[in-house]
């Protein structure tokens, strides 16, 4: 059998239009994947598309919006604010039937777009998130103090894992809990230490310097998915 | 420091290794305490410092001060492993 055709479409929100990937049978039911946030998408993107390919065999139509100044979004990163990210997700939901949403990491802050069921994996609330990415420039940045690592919620915008992050984005993004809504199942890492609803024995491809994924953990969370929507 | 809970803080900090750099336990079951880390494994970069920093925090139940951070704790995995004992099992 042929591997699954990837086909880039658009979306509207608000003026402008975004890229999403789809794979899948056209007649199959549509999951919505919410990708993680800034720095951890790149690392993540293999381990969502190779889930998508596991996704589509199963018959399963799944699609992996740009978030807005990342992935290949048109627009760049300092022009966005977290409330383009969430009308953005809110437009492609009304545009689109979906019937469940499956997020990772940081994507999970933004899955109340919709009431459909969620699937949640990893997830971290915004704080955890940008510690982490202010913290790893600290790592190697001598310069990058106290001073500085306050700036990034004052003055800003400031290289974060690459990302110029604006001061409006970062204090969003320091304040974003996860959303309360009904209809949740939460997944984790076997070697996490919260409880979740399922685990998987899988790695944090999100935190590896390699984008290299992970075929196990990746159809893993297929097989959950492809039941959990049956 | 009783000598279980410091070998569980060895063994939690090789776990972590593991899992986020993708080493093979094989591999990180040799370091010893001389064994160079940051900037002498390709794997760890500095998102890959912080993530391992938050997995310690999280399996060791601490939390690491952004004043208490150095980089000469991360030279080594015997400088990691001094570290996390004395906030673990102070």
């Amino acid at each position: 059998m042929s591997p699954p055709e990837p086909r880039y479409r658009e979306y509207a929100w608000r003026d402008g239009r975004e890229w999403m990937l789809e794979l899948g049978p056209e007649n199959g039911p549509r999951l919505l994947i919410l990708p993680p946030l800034l720095e951890e998408l790149n690392r993540s993107r293999k381990l969502l598309t190779d889930m998508m390919r596991d996704l589509a065999v199963a018959g399963i139509l799944s699609v992996l919006p740009d978030l807005l100044g990342t992935g290949e979004s048109l627009q760049t990163i300092d022009a966005t604010d977290w409330e383009d990210w969430r009308d953005a997700m809110t437009s492609l939901v009304q545009e689109q039937q979906f019937s469940g949403i499956f997020s990772l990491r940081g994507g999970c802050l933004l899955d109340d777009c919709s009431t459909v069921k969620a699937m949640r994996f990893a997830p971290v609330a915004g704080k955890n998130l940008i510690r982490d990415l202010i913290r790893a420039r600290g790592v190697t940045d001598k310069g990058f103090d106290a001073v500085a690592q306050k700036a990034v919620f004052e003055t800003g915008p400031t290289m974060l894992g690459g990302y110029p992050v604006p001061v409006a984005l970062a204090r969003a993004l320091r304040d974003a809990d996860l959303p309360e809504r009904a209809d949740v199942t939460t997944g984790r890492l076997e070697s996490d230490v919260p409880d979740a609803d399922f685990k998987i024995d899988g790695t944090p491809v999100w935190r590896r310097a390699e984008p290299s994924g992970s075929p196990e953990f990746s159809r893993a969370l297929a097989n959950k998915i492809v039941d959990w929507l049956a | 420091m009783t000598s279980t809970g410091a070998e569980k803080v060895d063994q939690t900090l090789r776990a972590v290794l593991v899992d986020v750099l993708g080493l093979s336990a094989d591999e990180v079951g040799k370091f010893d305490e001389g064994t160079e880390l940051f900037g002498a494994i390709p794997e760890l970069d500095s998102m890959a410092v912080a993530g391992l920093l938050t997995e310690i925090e999280e399996r060791l139940g601490i939390w690491i001060d952004d004043d208490e951070f150095e980089a000469e704790m991360l030279e080594t995995y015997g400088n990691l492993l001094v570290f996390s004992r004395d906030k673990a099992l102070q």
